[in-house]
Order: C-alpha cells, then structure tokens, then sequence
C-alpha cells in the first residue's frame, strides 16, 4: 500500500541581482513531502475514496458513495551540521580571483559548524468523494488534497544560510476523476489535476557563485580577472559583502497533469494496482527582493557602473517539473483478519538537472556592465532517479477493529555532489502504524502515526563545498480521518 | 476605490486560500526581505555619545582600464580640465604652416584681406626683384645700378648672396623669429600652473621656449580658449598699471588634433574603494576618495600599456585662426651707426619684443648673420668700377661710388636697411603710420603632427608628474561621499606584523571632496588642530606622519580595543573617540562622545 507517493517540491530560491544575481536554492522535498495524503489504508492496491490520488482506478470498485475527510499534523525535525572542507578567505576581506594569497585565509572557517535545526510543526488535511454514477461500471471522484508541502526555519545566520533559511512550500491538487469497472477483473481510471503551488523562501544569494556577477567584473569597465561564477572555488565564496539576503515570496504556480491507473484482480483475494502520474510542470511567479543595501554595491563603485537601489524588487519565476513516476502495487488477503499489500515506485527525477529561475526589475539593470533587468539563472541539481518501496500487514483485531503496520524505504535523488539544506536527502527509512475503527456501517475512524527519518548523511563531495557535511531527517505525522459510506 | 474583483479573481483567491488553510504552517513565514533605515544622524550635544561601525575593504583591481572617450573628457569638470597639462606644444611646424599659407596665398583670396595682412604677405613674399626700394635709404642704389646698367634687383641679391627671386628674409627665420620674440614674450607661454611640490613650492612650471601649454582642455574644447589665453595679456597679472601683451592669436576657432575616436586609456592599480569614515558634523559615515592617496602606485610605468590613446590625428586641423601682430604707432628709422655694437643705434631694438618693427628687425638680423663679408664691385662699359657694395663681418653695409656717378646711400647695418624696406611695405596702399596693425585669419590649416611623439612625450610628463593624471582618476572613479574627519584603514598585508592593524588616519586637504561639476573642494580644509590626541585639551598628539603604504601626508595612529583619542573637527567640535571590540577583522567600533 503506497502511503504518500514520494514527490519532491523543489522550491527554488534564487534571485538574480547585481552582476548576476540569484542562484537558485531547492527545497527538494524528498524529505519534506507531505508524508501522508490520504489515510494509512489507501494506497495503489486498496480501495478507498483517496484512491482519487493513489491510484484511480481502484475507485471503480466501491460500491457506494465515501467521503473522505481528515485533518493531521505534521511534525520534523530537521538537522544539519555543516563541515567546511574547503579553504575559505576572511569574509570580511575582498580577494576574488583564486588562489587566495594566505594572508588572506581564514584559518577557523574549518571543519564542522555548529549544529543548525528547523523543526516544522504543520497541519494538514484533504478531502476525498467518491460517488458511484452507474452501478458497478462508473464511478467519479473529486479530491482536495496536499500532496506536497516544506515547511523550514533555520537560523538566519546559520552555516546553511547560502543554501536557504527559510522555506515554505506547499502544493494543492484539486483533482476530477473517473473509473470504469470493466469486470471484476479489471478496472480502469483515470484523472485530471489542477495543481496550485505556493512556495516563499528566503537565504543568503552569493553573488561569488552567479556567472553574471563574475562577468561584470571581467568586463570592461571593470576588466578584473576573477574566480566568481558556478564553478567558483570556496575560497572566494561566502563574503560578507556578497552575501546579500534575498526572498522569493508570494510565489504562486499553476498547473495542470493527470493521472491514469489500473486496477487488476486476478482472484479475489490478489489485487494489483498500476498507476502512472504524470509529469507536472511548475512555473511559480511571484516577487522577489534582494537587500543590496552595502556600499559596495549602492555607491562605491557607482562611477564604474555598478549602482543598485539598497532594495531590489521585482518579479520572479521559479520553474522546474515535478518528476513523472511509476506505481506498482499488490495486495491479498492471507485470510479474513490478515492481508498484506506493498508498491513499488520508481520515480524519474533524472529529468530534474536543474532549476531555472528568471527574475526582472527594471532595477537589476546595470546597462554599463551589460546586465539587463531579466536574467535567468540555472541551479544544477542532476537528481538521480529514485525507488520507493513499501509494504504493509493488517490485521483485523475485531469486527469493528482493523490495525495496521508499515516499513519503508526511500532512495535519494540527490547526489553528494548537489546536495544541500534546502533539500536534505538520503536513504529514507519509513515506519508507520494505523488503525480503523467502524463505528457503523457508514462512518468509520481512521488513525495513522507514521514516520520517517535519513540515515544520518555525512556528505564529504559537494561540489565547491556548498554542503558539505551531516544531514538528518526526521518526519512524524499523526492523521485521523472520516470516512462515510452512504 | 478597489477595482471590482472579477469571477476568475474570487475563485482563484478562493482555492488559494483554500490551499493555504490545507497546509498553514506552524512556525515557519518567510520573512520579507527589507532594508532597515539609515541609522539617523545629527550633531551630538556635549556629553552625548554615538556608536560608529567602520569597515575597511579592499578591492585591490590590477591594470584596472579607465577608459575615456572625448565625450568623458568633455564631461569632466572644467577645473579638471585645465589643470591637467598634457604637454608643452611647440608652435614651430604650426608658425612655419600659417606663414606659409599667408605667403602661398592666391593673390585673389590675399585681395580679400585687410590692406595691412596683405602688406604682411608681400613682405613675406619679398625678393629682391619685387622688393621696392622707393622711400628707403637704397632708393639712391637705384639710380647707381642704373649707371652700370643692372637691374637694381641684383643689387640688392648680391648683398644677401641671393638670387633675384629668392626671399630677402627665409620663412623659417621669419618663423622663428616670431615664436622667440611674439611668442615667447608672451606671459602665458612662459609659464604654467602645476601642482605644488617641494621644486616648485609656488605651484608654477616653466613652459618650453617655442610652446604652448596644452592642457586636457585643450583637447575637450578644441583649444577654443585659445584666444583668451593668448590674447591681450598684462605682462604682469598682479600689478594693475602692468604692461599689456597685445598677444598673438585674435581668434581660434574649431582647432583639433583628436578624431571622433578618440579614446585615452590608463591602466591602474588600485584600492577602487573608498575609505570609511565618520563626519564628525552630524556623526554620519562618509566615503573618502582613496584615489589621491595612493597616486605613487597608481600606474605601473614598466608596462608599455600603461597608457593608450587612440585616436590622435595625424594633422592638426585648424578651421580659423586669427593671428595679429602690432606695430609701433611711429615709423622707427633704422640706425645708421655701428655703435653700439653689435646691434647699431635704431631705436628699433627699443621697442617691445612683441611689435612688428621689433620681429621684423630681429629678422633682419639673423638674415644678416648668415651672409658672409664680402665686397661686389659693379662697373661702367669702361670696365671701370662705378661702385661696389661691401658687407663685413658684423653686417655693416657700405656702397661707394667712384667717380662722378652720383651719391651712394648711407652705409647701415643690413638689417637697418632692410627693416626700412619692410617698415615701408608695411604701409603700402595708403595706410598711416599706426595703421599698419597685422591681422590676418587663415581658414583650414592643416599642420602635420606625429602623434606616436606626442604620445610619447605626454606619457613621459605623466610619468614625471603621475598626481595630474591621479587627479582625471580621482575624476572618473569619484567615490567621495560625506565630508569624513578622519577615516578607517589597514595596511597592506604584505607590511610586518608590526604595521598590520587598525588605523584612523585623520583627513589630508586632498581628501576633501570635490563637488562634482567644478572640481572644487566643497568646504575649506579648516582644522586648526589636525590629528588625533591623548588628551582633552589636544596638547599630547599621538598620531604621526608614519610612512605605510606610500603614504606619509596622514596624520595616522594605530588603534585597538580600549584605546581612547580626542580629535577636534573643522568647526572646532572636540571629541572623544572610544575604540570598540572588534566585530570582524576588517571592521571597528568606535564610541564617540562629544565633549
């Protein structure tokens, strides 16, 4: 049984600004799903109303109309301890072109950081219906439902703040849906989304790592060789001056995708699910800001063509896709009180390399320098495709009675190389325990806990030592659930 | 009044707060990006302290390109402008190509000047055989060549040792003439305002003999201060009865030896930031201008490219130019005595430098000078000598007649003899004594000029002087911000350990800023105790002249956590300054108390 389908909300924060501005940040979700839609029972073999969103096809076996209704809350705990494994100037200094003379070297940015934490505290809910149109052929469903959300909050002057401080995600799917029971073998289904997605967050954009920003100082009038741009060293990284707080907020995405699924019973006792979701291609526009409020960037060098306003505002579009994905699932029935069900995910982020983000403002344009007010900037991300297994037993304790427990395991998409706090990552354990009470033949209680949690990941090859160091997850959700059967 | 919401709209806004409600996050807005306001400001009361923070930072850019097109030239400030003497331009090849285009004239555009330029040029182009010698002392040789039956022209040729036909007086003696005694005389051209330093404490430059000082204005304007410069002139600015120079050039108008291209381009390396510091007035953080400090290092002279300028013409191109010379309001006779040597007894070599009698004389002379003793002796068909024309060593002139042939003229010095002629030409066509002012105006003259030697010796006299150039830098990469009383700094690191550290270095008079459009500081460097003390009163000063960097004009002393100054501001305001704990290697906290 698929629990919440592992989906990753790749936020991007990145703003572009001076000579270049914003690199984008992802809040790569992986750990940051919403780690539970629906309840502990749906998922791609089982039938219930939030199979709108599991696996549509299982709609077409229910027999009367359900609702669906259920609230949670959703609890992290976050943590990162960054190792700086790189050579880093004093970041109050000023040296840009590698290698730094050593007098410049900061001999204590070295080794692990203190330890930084965001601990999330979120409610969430949805809302499934199913209504049976013709008896035994079609069914229709709609849901209301959070697939994903990211919820973090690390200190503003953590050793994570280049990689975000604060993030907000959340993606709404407001879903149609149809099966069509062909027998008692087969039913098929299918779904269409409409996906909103709102996404703010906040970090500390380094200018040294924006090409732009390098290009403007090599360009005349400048003409300053120098080490800045994505492939920037850590020893030019990370200076005060160029180290200018930055937030996308207000940032709104609208999308449509689909779903189709199919479910199979070979016997009555062996169901098989498949479903397939769709690609979903986000383009949040919101506004961002950049705090360009240093000297460096306001008034010093205003005589060489570099003059920003001490606030930058303007529009911002974050684009990426949210990875298309595979589902396979099976459930039987070991007999009247067991069954066990299990899926098998495998989910395409390779297609995520990068993160695209343009922002424009009138006052991003440095005309002397050749920087216009619209510039993208790409974040490489080179996710890796990824599996998801799961497998569930229940147990039914009594007639009104059903208990169920859940293990699981998840792979990162992100590789040592790209990895940082806005998406913690790793090899994901997952447990989670639930229960049914059928209070009558129409309502029923649903209760779920359900965790998951990294493998502490002791990252030591990130690329230019943006994040480097130990990662750790931690995801509690607690849900309850009404299911009416009319 | 808000806009009607539209279906769509309220929808929309719906699901999104639909969404939100989904999820509301517990704990975790994202904070808006916003920039605190400036950190207010004003003049402390006594007893009031303020906390200062002040970074150092440096952008240390090497062969930083600083590239100016004519049109940044033109836009610099007109104080900029002259102040930066690009070279002294020898008016040589340009005397010799006006005189020549006066003297080359068609006699139809020569109609068309004034009867005394048109005087000027038949002087130039005078030759024994044109020459008129009515109303000279050789108007009696006339009659003498007559009885030998030779033109009276070969007469005159052969005191010279010239042909007929060749010029009495040569274009280039003529030309040099008039650069030595028009132009040289002339105050401008002798001299120039240049920064002041220990060999020229009065901040004045001598200019090379023949020349004119050409200035970055010059090139911006098209020399249009030409005229002014070179005009009318008292000899002596400072004294109001001074004599006037009447100058040499009435009027200049479209003068260029820059194309459209013209870009000049200097290499520097440089700190291209600011200094930090503190404007005691209203205790604000100011931006000094670190440009002046640091001019010794400023340009990397052993690089070949240090400086480029493109777009020097080949020739320089003069679309108008009236050049005047006076004369004196009196016929001045020549002298007719050897004594006093060497020069005769004329009253000629009285006269003003600058006046026509006096150019034309000189000219004369050197003529003269170049002709060698010698004696013609002319004869009768008899084979009889009738006279002979005899010139010495010293240019003494004598023709003597033998028989009854008639009376021959005075004996003179050559160049006597000649600047009669010229003095009578001068007024030819009916023009009176002290009418004879010349004046005449040439229209495109084109002068060839090798820009690669122009170049070179601009180069040389920026090198000799780099703080001219500074001065465009400072120009072009103004940073001044505030009016600081003392700023932040820190050496360099590759100085000891024992001279890395904090500093406040007190402001100099070059750190004052500069307004912008005129070059001019904008307030008076008026501090009656610069420097930083130990005590309230300012009796114990502990700041010194200390050589870092390059630089000892700062009064500068070294600061750390505790220390304690007193520092007194322009307008008399005392201060106690109070030195923080560090909040980062590259930044200070400083306590000041008004006291």
């Amino acid at each position: 049984m698929q629990r919440n389908l592992r989906l990753s909300l790749p936020l991007t924060a990145t703003m572009a600004g001076a000579f270049a501005l914003m690199t984008p940040a992802a809040a790569h979700a992986s750990g940051l799903d919403a780690p539970m839609v629906g309840t502990g029972q749906s998922g791609v073999a089982n039938r219930d109303a939030a199979a709108i969103w599991f696996n549509p096809a299982q709609l077409g076996y229910l027999k009367k109309p359900e609702l669906l209704l259920g609230g949670g809350l959703i609890i992290g705990d976050i943590r990162y301890q960054r190792n700086y494994m790189g050579t880093y100037q004093t970041p109050d200094s000023f040296q840009f072109k590698s290698p730094i003379d050593p007098a410049y070297i900061d001999s204590t940015k070295s080794g692990f950081q203190d330890e930084v934490k965001a601990n999330p505290i979120a409610p969430t809910g949805n809302l499934f219906f199913a209504y049976p149109v013709i008896k035994d052929r079609l069914v229709l469903g709609a849901g209301f439902y959070v697939p994903y959300a990211a919820a973090l909050n690390f200190p503003k002057d953590g050793a994570q703040a280049w990689q975000v401080q604060q993030a907000f995600i959340v993606s709404s799917n407001l879903t149609g849906s149809a099966a069509v029971r062909i027998n008692d073998y087969i039913s098929l289904g299918a779904g269409a989304t409409y996906a909103l997605g709102f996404a703010e967050l906040s970090k500390l954009q380094d200018f040294a790592g924006v090409q732009e920003f390098g290009d403007g100082l090599s360009n005349p009038p400048i003409n300053q060789d120098n080490s800045f741009g994505p492939d920037a060293p850590s020893d030019v990284r990370e200076l005060d001056v160029l180290s200018r707080p930055i937030s996308l907020k207000r940032a709104i995405a609208h999308s449509f995708t689909f779903n189709v699924g199919a479910a199979i019973n070979p016997t009555k006792k062996l169901n098989i699910g498949i479903n397939y979701q769709h690609s979903t291609n986000m383009n949040f526009r919101g506004r961002f800001a950049i705090d360009m409020n240093d000297s460096f960037f306001t008034h010093d060098l205003a005589s060489q063509g570099v003059q920003f306003k001490p606030l930058v505002t303007g529009d911002a579009l974050l684009n990426f896709k949210l990875p298309k994905r595979l589902t396979a699932g099976v459930g039987y029935d070991i007999s009247d009180r067991w069954r066990v069900d299990g899926f098998f995910s495998y989910i395409f982020y390779s297609d995520i390399e990068k993160f695209a983000v343009t922002t424009s403002s009138p006052d991003l344009a440095q005309p002397a320098l050749g920087i216009g007010d619209t510039l993208t900037v790409n974040l490489p991300r080179n996710w890796r495709n990824t599996v998801w297994v799961e497998g569930n037993a229940r147990f039914r304790a009594t007639e009104r009675l059903l208990v169920s427990g859940t293990l699981g395991y998840q792979s990162p998409a992100s590789p040592d190389e790209t990895i940082d706090t806005a998406s913690p990552d790793g090899q994901r354990l997952i447990g989670g325990v639930g229960g049914v009470l059928q209070v009558n033949e129409r309502l029923g209680l649903i209760a779920d806990a359900r965790m998951q949690g990294i493998l502490p990941r002791t990252v030591t090859g990130s690329d230019y030592d943006l994040g480097n160091g130990t990662y750790k997850l931690f995801i509690a959700a607690i849900a309850g659930h009404l299911r009416f059967r009319f | 009044m808000p806009a009607p919401r539209t279906v769509p709209s309220l929808l929309r806004r719906s699901f999104v707060t639909a969404a939100l409600a989904g999820v509301a996050v517990g704990g975790c807005i994202v904070d808006e990006v916003t920039v605190p306001d400036p950190p207010a400001t004003g003049e402390l009361a006594p007893g009031q302290t303020t906390t200062v923070e002040l970074r150092f930072l440096r952008f240390e850019v090497d062969g930083f390109q600083q590239v100016m097109t004519i049109d940044d030239v033109r836009a610099l400030p007109k104080k900029t402008l002259d102040e930066l003497w690009l070279l002294d331009f020898h008016l040589g090849d340009t005397l010799d190509t006006v005189l020549a285009q006066l003297r080359d004239m068609s006699p139809s555009e020569a109609d068309e000047l004034p009867q005394a330029a048109q005087n000027m040029r038949n002087l130039l182009n005078m030759t024994p055989d044109n020459a008129s010698l009515e109303g000279t002392k050789l108007e009696e040789a006339i009659g003498l060549a007559g009885t030998v039956a030779i033109p009276p022209a070969k007469v005159l040729a052969a005191i010279p040792q010239i042909q007929v036909t060749d010029n009495l007086v040569p274009p280039d003696i003529v030309s040099e003439v008039v650069l030595d005694l028009l132009v040289n005389s002339h105050p401008t051209t002798q001299s120039r305002k240049g920064p002041v330093d220990d060999a020229h404490p009065d901040g004045v430059y001598p200019v090379e003999p023949g020349s004119i000082p050409m200035t970055l204005a010059d090139l911006a304007t098209n020399f249009e201060s030409l005229a002014e410069r070179f005009g009318p002139t008292p000899l002596d600015p400072d004294d109001p009865m001074s004599p006037i120079h009447p100058g040499f050039i009435d009027q200049a108008y479209g003068i260029s030896i820059v194309e459209d291209s013209f870009e000049m381009a200097v290499k520097v390396s440089v700190n291209a930031l600011p200094y930090k510091g503190v404007d005691l007035g209203d205790i604000s953080v100011a931006s000094v201008n670190s440009i002046a400090s640091q001019v010794d290092n400023l340009f990397d002279f052993d690089d070949p490219e240090w400086m480029t300028v493109k777009g020097l013409a080949e020739e320089m191109v003069i679309q108008e130019l009236t050049m005047s010379i006076q004369e004196n309001d009196k016929f001045v006779l020549g002298g007719d005595s050897r004594d006093p040597k060497p020069d005769g007894n004329s009253e000629i070599w009285d006269l003003p430098p600058w006046e026509f009698e006096h150019l034309i004389m000189e000219s004369a002379k050197r003529r003269t000078g170049i002709i060698t003793p010698h004696c013609d002796e002319y004869k009768l068909g008899t084979d009889v000598v009738a006279f002979e024309a005899c010139i010495d060593g010293e240019g003494w002139t004598e023709l003597t007649t033998f028989g009854d042939i008639g009376n021959p003229p005075p004996p003179a010095y050559f160049w006597d003899i000649l600047v009669e002629v010229a003095q009578v030409r001068l007024h030819d066509g009916g023009l009176a004594e002290g009418e004879g002012d010349v004046s005449f105006t040439l229209r495109d003259v084109r002068i060839p000029i090798d820009p690669d030697a122009l170049l070179d010796q601009i180069k040389a006299n920026f090198r000799a002087d780099p703080s001219a150039l500074a001065a465009v830098a400072e120009r072009v990469n103004d940073a001044a911000e505030g009016d600081a009383d003392f700023f932040y700094y820190q050496p360099k690191l590759s100085n000891g350990l024992d001279l890395q550290g904090d500093y406040l270095y007190f402001v100099t008079e070059d750190d004052v800023r500069k307004d912008p459009n005129t070059a001019e500081p904008v307030r008076d460097y008026s501090y009656a105790k610069p420097g930083f003390f130990a005590d309230p009163d300012l009796s114990d000063k502990v700041s010194s002249n200390q050589l870092i960097d390059d630089d000892d004009s700062h009064e500068k002393v070294k600061v750390s956590p505790g220390d304690v100054l007193y520092i007194e501001d322009d307008a008399g305001r005392r201060f106690k300054l109070t030195v923080g704990e560090k909040p980062s290697p590259s930044r200070i906290t400083l306590d000041i108390t008004r006291i």
